[in-house]
């Protein structure tokens, strides 16, 4: 079996803490929380900066800010000269509601002003796969497209699915990450209902005083590349996905399993599927929510796959600095695990006063600390854990 | 919203012209020997004026109104012939 990694050659990202990926690592790394009011929205995302009027009123906000996240991977990657055929450049992007605020006003039309009301353009702004579509459009692409919606683990699924496209060559390069804009009245009921939002309206992973999630929003884009084309354009190569795997719980509809064992079992085919060892890893970007189950069976998970190692590695949650992106979560976490390695920072988990019993690996609370490779070759090795909704369990490993 | 009961051919030209305008097309480019290619004007632009000339003046276009359509004049005349 191929077990060839992808090369990173280019990530965007549009968070809570401003446009582009460099403002998701300088923002959290120096402890700047994005959450505000117990939201996290990308305040500083205003369409009309980046995109025409036209695109912007047939994209629902998920879609606009993904688009803006790919333009900024893309331009990182090889600016406006794709080096490849166009149909061999794929685009794979995870989100888990799309556009269901135009869903819902469309709905209120229906019902107040008839059918025959309801927006022409309903169709093409809501849907799921609007984002790789527009992302195609835009830049001329005609390799396979399509979206993958598994709740907070899509994006990562996402970026599993471009690997393996890369693996098996179907695609030369492949855009993948994934949006998700879901801050209102409705998105929040939505979860706050199901007993997912925190009622405090503070993301604190792992401490004893966690209530749940805070909703956020954003996007977060990668440009895979096969490593060996990559090399021979003498691409710029950030960095690595080197393995991915995914499982599924089995279990409850919305609850994780408090054991761990499913979710350990993606861990570790994921390090197998690199090649890697638990020995090898120097950091891991926790899904680390702030709700009760999931810190507690993702410690389990991490101490089952990882065993003593678990203890000696600093674990830290993007969350605790944005919130939760939802089916934008794991693109925009593979984007900051990148840059943590690149960087060289564990970043902290914001909000974290005391771990709560039970929870006692190194979550870094406080502020950053410099993360320094143990193995001999200096290279570095993350895991970025998504695991969701529906118990899909998503781990994608990303090295220098 | 209730349909006009008459309304006048300037009415429904004004309502086109706004309506492209609000869908992102440039103003001072909205002269009737301009192509909707060059406009950036699509079929979805189109079907949207259906809708809105349909819910506001009650004019219904049929599918193939907009066949063989290059100019934004010959588009504007297409849903107007509905008054004759």
């Amino acid at each position: 079996m191929n077990n060839q990694a992808a090369a990173i050659t280019g990530v965007g990202a549009i968070t809570p803490l401003g446009i582009g990926a460099d403002a998701l690592i300088q923002g959290w790394s120096e402890g700047v929380c994005g959450i505000e009011d117990g939201t996290g929205t990308c305040k500083q995302f205003d369409s009309a900066d980046m995109l025409s009027r036209k695109e912007a009123r047939r994209m629902e906000r998920f879609a606009q800010l993904g688009l803006v996240a790919a333009e900024e991977a893309l331009q990182a990657a090889w600016g406006d000269d794709c080096p490849y055929d166009p149909a061999r450049v794929a685009c794979i992007m995870g989100v888990a509601f799309g556009g269901i605020e135009t869903l819902r006003d469309q709905s209120d039309v229906m019902d107040t002003q008839g059918a025959d009301a309801v927006w022409v353009l309903t169709v093409p702004v809501a849907m799921p796969n609007a984002l790789p579509a527009l992302v195609a459009m835009r830049n001329g692409f005609r390799g396979e497209t399509g979206s993958i919606a598994t709740a907070c683990a899509s994006s990562a699924q996402a970026i599993g699915a471009g690997l393996r496209m890369l693996r098996i060559g179907s695609a030369d390069a492949v855009i993948v990450g994934g949006a998700e804009a879901c801050v209102s009245e409705y998105g929040l009921a939505l979860f706050r209902n199901a007993g997912a939002l925190s009622r405090s309206g503070i993301c604190r992973p792992f401490d004893r005083l966690r209530d749940g999630f805070v909703m956020g929003e954003g996007a977060g884009v990668l440009v895979l590349e096969n490593p060996e084309t990559a090399e021979a354009r003498s691409a710029n190569v950030l960095g690595y996905v080197a393995g991915y795997a995914s499982t599924t719980d089995g279990y409850h509809l919305t609850s994780a399993n408090p054991n761990g064992e499913v979710c350990a079992k993606a861990i570790g085919a994921a390090l197998k599927d690199a090649n890697l060892e638990p020995e090898d890893v120097d950091y891991v970007n926790a899904h680390g929510t702030s709700t009760p189950d999931n810190d507690r069976s993702e410690t389990a998970a991490l101490k089952k796959a990882l065993g003593e190692h678990a203890h000696k590695i600093p674990i830290s949650s993007t969350k605790s600095a944005i919130g939760h992106s939802i089916g934008a979560a794991g693109g925009v976490e593979a984007v900051s695990t990148l840059l943590s390695l690149t960087n060289r920072v564990a970043c902290p988990t914001l909000g974290l006063e005391e771990p709560d019993e039970g929870l006692d690996l190194d979550y870094v609370p406080g502020e950053s600390r410099p993360l320094e490779p143990h193995g001999e070759n200096g290279r570095l090795v993350a895991l970025s854990n998504s695991f969701a909704f529906g118990g899909h369990n998503a781990v994608v490993v990303i090295t220098t | 919203m209730e349909p006009t009961a008459t309304p006048t051919r300037d009415q429904i030209s004004a309502r086109i012209l706004e309506a492209l305008v609000e869908f992102g097309a440039d103003p001072e480019k909205l002269q009737p020997e301009a192509t909707l290619e060059e406009l950036d004007i699509d079929s979805l632009d189109l079907f949207e004026l259906g809708q809105i000339l349909n819910q506001e003046f009650g004019i219904e276009l049929n599918p193939d109104d907009f066949e063989g359509v290059v100019t934004l004049g010959q588009a504007s005349e297409a849903m107007l012939k509905y008054l004759e």
